[in-house]
């Protein structure tokens, strides 16, 4: 299954189907985009991927949470192409025996995907547009270590 | 005997599309054709420092040896979400 899409992202949809009865918390992240950054309103973003590499960074960051948390599942999907004001980016659901892994384990599938996912953005503003400034490498990333821009 | 490089972001801009081939004689490590790529594309020279770069669709370093028809992905720091 495709993790990365074009078209709009419904949570919902998107969360249909993650965990079972043994799984008495789950969490749920809906990242959108905010219409402003900083000073400057955002009329835009515009998503690319290198999507090979970016599907199998997702799905390598699923697989690490049901390693890492035992019994639990993940679930990620990201929009690629442009993305208005309050739409939504992107979904991660993680489903546990119990609430601390849940918590836990989809704060770090969202770091680890801002971190090391090939995903960029640009922001567009009424009077230009600028690439969103890119993240470092994750410590544990198998990405080499670079530095950040500026 | 050639090389094709992906390139993403501010890279995609640095070189005006969204690949580049670059016309290699055998085999050679990644760093010195990234070298020959920013001669001649200058604009990529401030950027290459930060990027991070795949060999066939898997992570790799400035080390890797690159064969002919090799496809290089050029990838700047990430900013998903």
């Amino acid at each position: 299954m495709s993790r990365l899409t074009d078209q709009p992202l419904d949570p919902a949809a998107a969360l249909a189907g993650l965990g079972d009865a043994a799984h008495g918390a789950v969490v749920n992240f809906v990242g959108r985009v905010r219409g402003r950054s900083g000073e400057r309103t955002v009329l835009r973003l515009e998503y690319e991927a290198y999507a090979p590499l970016a599907e199998q960074v997702l799905a390598e960051i699923e697989a690490e949470v049901a390693a890492r948390w035992p019994g639990s599942q993940c679930v990620i999907r990201h929009r690629l192409g442009v993305c208005l004001p309050g739409e939504v980016t992107v979904v991660i659901g993680v489903a546990s025996p119990h609430r601390g892994d849940a918590f836990e384990a989809c704060r770090h599938a969202l770091e680890r995907l801002k971190h090391e996912a090939p995903i960029w953005k640009r922001e567009v503003y009424p009077d230009g547009s600028a690439w969103v400034r890119g993240q470092d490498a994750h410590p544990t990333s198998p990405r080499p270590a670079g530095t950040p821009l500026r | 005997m050639s090389v094709r490089f992906l390139c993403f972001a501010q890279a995609r801009d640095a070189v005006e599309g969204p690949q580049v081939e670059l016309e290699v004689s055998g085999a050679q490590p990644l760093g010195a054709l990234l070298d020959r790529l920013a001669g001649d594309y200058p604009g990529l020279q401030p950027l290459l420092p930060y990027c991070a770069f795949s060999l066939n669709g898997a992570w790799c370093q400035r080390d890797a040896v690159v064969a002919d028809g090799a496809e290089v992905a050029i990838l700047p720091p990430v900013s998903g979400g």
